[in-house]
């Protein structure tokens, strides 16, 4: 006759491998579509020569002159004020 | 029958998932290595000593050999003083007439120095630790040097197995969406968790691209 502890045990059990199904469920549906990016940008990484990704072809190029204010020179100029000084916003 | 597929659907897909765990741990963890690199990465390696290979039967005109072909004439040469691995980009030095070898194994990088007029040849290498490895399994094979790379079987065995998990991810994702429909108490909340991961992640593309 199983004791008093062991039907804890198996009910610990069982509400573990409910939850345990459930959490794989929801996880699992939560991250499908990261699930699909990564996998799919994987594919197109390690595949390069799949022509219905390829980027080159297609392009388009634009080009501009546009004049632009001079940023003050200091020690740390290092290019950084350029993008700003022709309107062109900078994303870190 | 329809529970017959059900049954099968079920068996593959624990199968599959078995099968491909251990490459999504490879990718897993080594994401983490990726993504927060470590300032010393690759890791303080321990330099091999450089060791010397003579009487190499080279080839004529190997130096005037570029891309696939410079590589399939330079592999008996690295096989016969026992190194191994994938050979990455060959850079000729012509002012001494000597071609340096790059040789990658996961976690070691081994230079084979080719001195074409003395047909010699010296073998030096380091370690770089098992993050590193990771890290270039996880690249590998991408998209770099694509004329070239996949010139050792262990890495051609490697692209396969890399594919193959993606493939399998993708039937367990879409057979995990079919065994979740047919249980009828999860609906609403799995409804629910594949909205809130939907408008999670369009939201998160929308602001990467257009914000």
């Amino acid at each position: 006759m199983p004791s008093s502890r062991d039907d804890c045990v198996r009910r610990v059990l069982d509400i573990f491998e409910v939850w345990n199904r459930r959490l794989h469920f929801y996880i699992g549906l939560y991250l499908l579509f990261f699930l699909w990016l990564f996998a799919f940008t994987g594919l197109l990484l390690n595949h390069p020569g799949w022509t219905f990704a390829e980027f080159w072809p297609t392009r388009k190029q634009t080009a501009f002159e546009r004049a632009i204010t001079p940023p003050p020179v200091g020690p740390d100029l290092a290019g950084r004020e350029y993008p700003e000084a022709i309107g062109v916003e900078r994303r870190n | 029958m329809q529970r017959g597929f059900y049954l099968v659907t079920r068996d593959l897909h624990l199968y599959a998932g078995l099968f491909i765990s251990p490459f999504l741990v490879v990718f897993a963890v080594s994401v983490f290595v990726l993504v927060h690199p470590p300032g010393s990465l690759p890791s303080p390696s321990a330099e091999r000593t450089a060791r010397p290979v003579q009487n190499l039967e080279i080839p004529a005109g190997l130096e005037n050999l570029s891309g696939r072909a410079r590589i399939d004439a330079v592999r008996p040469l690295l096989d016969r003083a026992g190194v191994h691995g994938e050979i990455g980009s060959i850079r000729y030095i012509p002012k001494e007439h000597r071609l340096s070898v790059p040789v990658g194994v996961p976690g070691r990088e081994t230079t084979f120095d080719l001195d074409l007029d003395r047909r010699s040849a010296t073998i030096s290498g380091r370690e770089t630790g098992i993050w590193d490895a990771l890290v270039q399994l996880h690249k590998s094979p991408g998209p770099h040097l694509a004329e070239i790379r996949m010139n050792w079987i262990a890495m051609r065995a490697w692209r396969w197995l890399a594919d193959a998990t993606v493939y399998l991810l993708l039937f367990i994702s879409v057979s995990g969406i079919y065994l979740w429909t047919v249980l009828r108490l999860e609906r609403r909340a799995g409804m629910a968790m594949l909205a809130a991961g939907a408008v999670s992640f369009f939201g998160i593309v929308y602001a990467l691209v257009a914000g």
